[in-house]
């Protein structure tokens, strides 16, 4: 069945895209959830509502700030608050961006975490304590006898949360605190370590490819404080005490002279959000199958259709399921 | 005809299609691999050859990658132990060690000074640790491009099959974009120094091999008879020969071998190697044009050292050369 498909959805996205004049120009980041949101997203806009849709493949600061000086992109599918919402304070409060909610609908999930083979060996490594405790289990190739952890890349907003929680927990002197320069070179650590069963204990993200096809577990952080935790986010925060990451808000953000122009399709992105559970599953079949994104958008459209009938007015259900053959 | 049977057994034996609905507008139309396998199960899908080719890597790693990860680790206490030796040393040290030398290869006044001028503006700008991490990083890596490319070369200039081999295989490192083949080096290594410095080297080893090869292959026909004349072993042609005659070739070499190390600084750091292509990558990530221009200018101000160096100490020994033919 599946085979006929895509030739004629295609076909039916092109030709209701001729009919009206609606145009939206998307920022797609470069990681897993955000590219397949923005291949679905893409998807209905064009054979749900009319649209014209421009894709441009970019990351989160650059598509911010290019939307504040230049007002395009229009979209931006996903923005992690917590890590890189600060540039966004001052236009959402000024009206100029608007929050269109959680696309992620559980939030995103923070953490430090352990390969799950190699806490399948060692049981009673569970707490930040417990890895503090054995350095020597995560050995930092370049400085023998230190411990690594694998922080974000350089530049990341999480790079600095991360290195103060690093200090406040007191690895300082026992963990080396190893920026791996790319967000690409952190995903190989976890892949490689995983691959060969061996240690690794570092930051990542989830819902991500690398989750999805990289079993990992997270370390027990102390609760999380909002009190103690604007200071974490300071190079300077003199003293930085022991918290652990709120689940991040992950939005669609677009501009306002795209929310008054193109009214209907800004009430679709409203509403658009994917449940962690269902995200994940996404991943995972697109890492298994080694897909390309707007395959998985495929996968979700075709095992998920409440989920998106729920987003869209009847009439743009009825184009996007004739468009997919369903 | 004779194919037949052979070509409808694959098609009746191959496993069936997954079918994946693809959302994508479809843009290209040549007949890929993915149409022949729908319409014959057994050709294998382009998705079915690189899945086999990552997990046979992936198979390759969990075999070998221990054994070949410690035959690399001298070279990680090597890039360590050098970096931790510059950075221990206090800063008028390492400019009185760098102006001996300097002065020693050059024996120019201007040179010298320039060179610690450029030093000190590096200190007072703050970028002194990046600038000794990158100037022992690409130091080693240039160090072992020598060790390894002037033996080849001379073997090259030697031996036109070998020749034939190798100029190929450096045409192929120096085209292909880096980041191919980093991905497969960090999932041998992980991420860190020895990755980074592969990948340098890689890169970088091409001219010095090239330009040894060039400049034995230059040496002129008549200096090398007058040698046999005297009846020179091959091994005396070669060290009081060939090599000294050709050593401005061979300098050159070297000085393009340092320029393309340098090059690479940003993507090593990408791999987790510290020195001034981090802040480089951080100033992408927080779009600081100044920090940008800092760090890339403090790059740029090293290539220019090693540059003004190598070619005086070229000019030298090209005087020299002179000097003994005359």
């Amino acid at each position: 069945m599946h085979k006929i498909f895509y030739g004629t959805l295609i076909l039916g996205g092109i030709a209701a895209g001729g009919a009206q004049a609606c145009s939206v120009s998307i920022g797609e980041m470069n990681w897993g959830s955000a590219q397949i949101g923005t291949a679905i997203e893409r998807f209905i806009l064009e054979a749900g509502y009319g649209c014209e849709v421009e894709v441009i493949a970019t990351t989160t600061i650059p598509a911010i700030t290019s939307m504040i000086e230049t007002g395009k992109p229009e979209v931006i599918t996903e923005v992690w608050m917590n890590a890189a919402g600060a540039p966004l304070e001052k236009p959402l409060a000024d009206g100029l961006v608007i929050d269109a909610g959680a696309v992620l609908s559980d939030g995103g999930v923070e953490g430090w975490w352990i390969p799950k083979s190699f806490a399948d060996q060692h049981p009673e490594i569970k707490t930040v304590a417990d890895v503090l405790a054995h350095p020597e289990l995560f050995p930092d190739p370049e400085k023998p006898g230190m411990g690594a952890f694998y922080n974000c890349p350089s530049g990341w907003a999480c790079q600095t949360l991360n290195s103060n929680m690093f200090k406040s927990y007191g690895f300082e002197g026992k963990f080396t605190d190893v920026d791996p320069g790319s967000a690409e070179a952190l995903g190989a650590s976890i892949a490689r370590a995983s691959d060969k069963g061996d240690a690794w204990f570092g930051y990542y993200w989830a819902p991500t490819s690398v989750m999805g096809r990289y079993p990992m577990v997270q370390i027990e952080m102390a609760a999380h404080d909002p009190a103690t935790y604007s200071c974490l986010k300071e190079e300077t925060c003199a003293d930085p005490k022991p918290n652990s990451y709120p689940a991040s808000q992950v939005s669609m953000v677009y501009t306002k002279a795209f929310a008054e122009r193109e009214a209907d399709a800004a009430n679709f992105l409203d509403s658009v959000a994917i449940s962690n559970d269902v995200m994940n599953d996404v991943l995972a079949w697109q890492e298994d199958n080694k897909a390309e994104p707007a395959q998985a958008a495929g996968y979700f459209a075709v095992t998920y259709p409440d989920v998106w009938k729920a987003w869209v007015t009847p009439e743009a259900a009825e184009k996007v399921a004739a468009a997919l053959n369903l | 005809m004779v194919d037949e049977t052979w070509f409808g057994s694959l098609c009746s034996s191959g496993a069936s299609g997954s079918g994946l609905p693809d959302l994508a507008p479809k843009v290209s139309t040549f007949p890929s691999l993915n149409s022949l396998h729908k319409a014959c199960p057994g050709v294998p899908t382009v998705r079915d050859l690189q899945m086999a080719l990552d997990e046979g890597w992936t198979r390759f790693i969990r075999a070998w990658g221990d054994g070949i990860e410690s035959v690399f680790r001298p070279l990680l206490r090597v890039l360590v132990w050098t970096e931790e030796r510059l950075l221990a040393m206090p800063w008028w040290l390492v400019l009185i060690l760098m102006a001996a030398l300097v002065w020693g290869l050059t024996r120019s006044v201007r040179i010298t000074v320039a060179i610690l001028a450029t030093f000190a503006v590096i200190g007072f700008f703050g970028m002194w640790t990046e600038t000794m991490q990158t100037l022992s990083f690409i130091t080693v890596c240039t160090l072992i491009c020598l060790v390894l490319g002037i033996p080849i070369g001379i073997l090259l200039s030697r031996n036109d099959r070998l020749r034939s081999l190798v100029v190929p295989l450096m045409d192929f490192l120096q085209t292909m974009p880096s980041f191919v083949y980093l991905i497969p080096v960090v999932m041998l290594f992980g991420i860190g120094k020895v990755a980074g410095a592969i990948a340098v080297i890689a890169y970088a080893i091409s001219p010095v091999i090239r330009l040894t090869d060039l400049g034995i292959r230059g040496v002129d026909h008549e200096t090398i008879e007058a040698a046999e004349s005297f009846g020179v072993s091959p091994l005396q042609k070669l060290l009081g020969v060939q090599l000294p005659l050709a050593m401005p070739t061979i300098m050159a070499g070297i000085n393009q071998t340092i320029m393309m190390a340098l090059s690479m600084v940003v993507v090593a750091s990408m791999v987790a190697v510290r020195g001034l292509g981090m802040p480089v990558l951080e100033a992408i990530q927080e779009l600081r044009l100044s920090k940008g221009l800092f760090y890339g200018l403090a790059v740029v101000a090293l290539a220019i050292v090693f540059d003004r160096v190598t070619k005086a100490a070229i000019n030298r020994g090209r005087k020299h050369v002179a000097g003994e033919d005359e």
